[in-house]
């Protein structure tokens, strides 16, 4: 193996010319943004083509390109599917957003909701969640921006990280939520032309057989469908992904930007459509063993394959692939978590009159604000903070009973909607450390479960939306 | 260890599925984007 | 201070530990026969690592029981530079049966996966000199038990059929909810 395919000349060169493309593209959009909603939620009616790519484009996360082959390497064919089912969340989350559109329909954020239906003290209980999450996912990103491009080119993880995130604070600062779905829109095509065409490239030069063959001779395991760990994978991962996008204001905010009756189709779409790319990239990874590969770190084994395959291509095609992953996945996680800090920190605790203008003058510094935090963060490179992300699953799981009843049924209160987000993170947690990292966000969820339901047949609050939609602003 | 190992045939019919709706998606997603554009629903 | 130590090194290396103004000696016996135990672990450290066998690899893995088939072997003790012989066995004289074998430049590690439950006995040595074998590290793959796997896939597909149950039935019905 080469120590690195690409010079870092030529990486640089990709950046920059991307980086124009995209810059361009969020300054130009920006100009025509002329209210609060123009800048935050893309006018409260984008149409059903832009949504179902943003959708889709925003769940490919460096992760689904970096991970899932990775995850076929280590957990084999279940590894791949069981990164599939991350689609399952996306397709739940269709009616979830239509009804987030019928509820709120002034709403701005995730924590507009957990407000006017639980209260103050469950609405900072989501908030701590919710931003653990945005920051430890926005700081995993930046990292792993840093790293791809280091390890594919040399070219210094501080450069690569930097520009990278530089580059999306800069067109998600410019053209709000417009320049996030447009450009979404953009990579969502690169990303799927590149993984097609690598995993053309690996079935027309290594084929079926041929990969069948030597797994079943040198690691059996990755082609067992009785593979125990892998099994125990399945549904946990399936959980965390149902934890992730029911909680995080990144889907939310879609859900207030998508026209009416758009919502429920484009996330639904935006499920099939995502469903077979961790397959497509992780089967690019059991090719390894069948090249003779021997592969230094797992989570490198995408790269490394694309890279013996089609040398300097290769590895042009994965880091153009990473990088629109990464990008897609940024600009969504800034405009998203600076919304919710924007709405619900500075205009719900700081300072309750500003007017629009000067939200959305907050709003663009927070973005800044975040990318400069997140920025001074990855600098040190704390390869345990990347690893940070697992934990989430014991967060986010803990989350998603609260908005489920909360937003269907109205017997649940305030304080049993805290608790049971507070000891589904806490056991889910302990299990984390005491069982397993492929535990967690299951325990976090049926826990959570188990005080809604509780909370619930003590006591009914008998909520009903229609007493509230004057509460909103 | 316990082993049911996947057929040959059977990890062929996965992934090349999961390649064909891939080759579709983009092609649905840019056709979508021109009906939405032309009918000016793009947003 | 109830009592000082001294060290000092000899020519090997080896360090040993003298207990100077013990006041308690119960205390001095008790840290003598420490010394000792440490003195022989010295010597056996030294006989590792002493000059004589310098260019030896040193194998390590990440996990020796590892519950999912997959760990990380990693050494130490060359020029990143070199390239490596590894030999996987699921013999401890790696005779040519169950032998496999990778050549590894450029870096010193190897992300081994997929492997069924069973021991497997790894080593290393230097490309140009491929009879100086390293330690032998064995790895015993001990898969999670089926049953306890499926457990956990059942309560995560009850989980997960419940939350769809729920989702549906609001869904279809406009008035339903609150």
């Amino acid at each position: 193996m080469d120590a690195s395919f690409l010079s870092p000349a030529v990486a640089f060169s990709l950046l920059l010319v991307f980086s124009i493309i995209w810059i361009g593209l969020g300054w130009y959009l920006g100009k025509s943004n002329r209210t609060l909603d123009d800048y935050m939620l893309a006018g409260r009616k984008v149409g059903f083509a832009l949504a179902t790519a943003t959708a889709m484009a925003t769940w490919v996360t460096s992760n689904t390109t970096m991970a899932a082959p990775q995850l076929a390497y280590q957990l084999g064919v279940w590894g791949m599917v069981g990164y599939s089912l991350g689609a399952i969340g996306l397709m739940l989350f269709a009616p979830i957003a239509t009804r987030i559109k019928t509820i709120l329909p002034h709403g701005y954020t995730s924590g507009d909701f957990i407000r006017l239906r639980y209260g103050v003290g469950a609405w900072r209980t989501f908030l701590i969640i919710s931003l653990v999450y945005a920051l430890g996912w926005l700081i995993s990103l930046g990292m792993a921006g840093g790293v791809v491009v280091n390890a594919l080119s040399g070219l210094d993880y501080e450069i690569g990280m930097t520009v990278i995130l530089a580059v999306c604070v800069g067109y998600t600062m410019l053209g709000g939520l417009r320049a996030v779905i447009a450009t979404d829109f953009i990579q969502s095509i690169i990303i799927i032309l590149g993984l097609l065409l690598l995993a053309w490239i690996v079935i027309q030069q290594v084929g079926f057989q041929e990969i069948h063959v030597t797994l079943s001779d040198e690691r059996p395991a990755l082609l067992n469908l009785l593979f125990p760990a892998a099994i125990m994978f399945l549904f946990n991962n399936l959980l965390f992904g149902v934890g992730e996008i029911f909680h995080s204001n990144v889907w939310w905010s879609r859900a207030f930007a998508f026209k009416e009756g758009v919502g429920g189709k484009a996330y639904f779409i935006a499920g099939l459509m995502w469903l077979p790319i961790p397959i497509v990239a992780g089967f690019v990874a059991l090719a390894a063993p069948s090249l003779d590969l021997s592969v230094a770190s797992a989570d490198m084994v995408g790269p490394l394959v694309a890279g013996k395959l089609l040398g300097t291509a290769g590895a042009v095609i994965v880091f153009i692939v990473v990088f629109s992953a990464l990008a897609s996945s940024l600009d969504s996680l800034l405009a998203a978590t600076s919304d919710l800090i924007t709405e619900d920190i500075y205009r719900g605790h700081i300072n309750p009159t500003a007017d629009n203008q000067q939200i959305q003058r907050v709003n663009k510094f927070i973005v800044l604000a975040l990318g400069f935090f997140a920025w001074l963060l990855c600098l040190p490179k704390i390869s345990t903070l990347a690893s940070l992300l697992y934990f989430m699953g014991a967060f986010v799981a803990s989350a998603i009973w609260p908005i489920v009843l909360g937003i269907y049924y109205g017997r649940a209160n305030g304080t049993t909607a805290s608790l049971a987000m507070l000891f589904g993170t806490s056991v889910g947690l302990w299990a984390y450390f005491a069982i397993g990292f492929y535990v967690a966000a299951l325990v976090s969820c049926a826990i959570s479960l188990a005080v809604m339901l509780l909370g619930s047949i003590v006591k009914n609050a008998e909520f009903t939306f229609d007493t509230v939609t004057n509460k909103e602003r | 260890m316990a082993e049911w190992m996947i057929s040959e045939t059977a990890l062929t019919v996965l992934v090349s599925g999961a390649v064909f709706i891939t080759i579709i998606t983009p092609v649905a997603l840019v056709a979508f984007l021109v009906k939405d554009w032309k009918e000016g629903k793009l947003w | 201070m109830l009592f000082q130590r001294s060290e000092h090194s000899s020519t090997f290396g080896i360090k040993t530990l003298t207990n100077a103004n013990a006041i308690w000696p119960g205390i001095a016996f008790i840290k003598v026969l420490i010394s000792i135990r440490h003195h022989l672990l010295f010597v056996v450290a030294a006989l590792t690592v002493s000059p004589l066998f310098a260019e030896e690899l040193k194998l390590s893995t990440s996990e020796t029981e590892p519950t999912a088939g997959y760990f990380s072997l990693s050494w130490a003790g060359t020029k990143q530079q070199n390239d490596v012989l590894l030999q996987q066995s699921t013999l401890s004289s790696f005779s040519n049966d169950a032998l496999m074998q990778w050549t590894v430049s450029n870096v010193n590690s190897f992300s081994m996966s997929g492997l069924s439950s069973g021991v497997y006995y790894y080593r290393v040595a230097p490309f140009d000199k491929p009879q100086s074998w390293s330690n032998v590290v064995q790895v015993n793959v001990k898969h999670h038990s089926l049953n306890k796997a499926f457990f956990i896939f059942a309560v995560g597909a009850a989980l997960f059929s419940l939350l769809s149950i729920i989702i549906f039935l609001n869904s279809k019905n406009k008035t339903s909810g609150i």
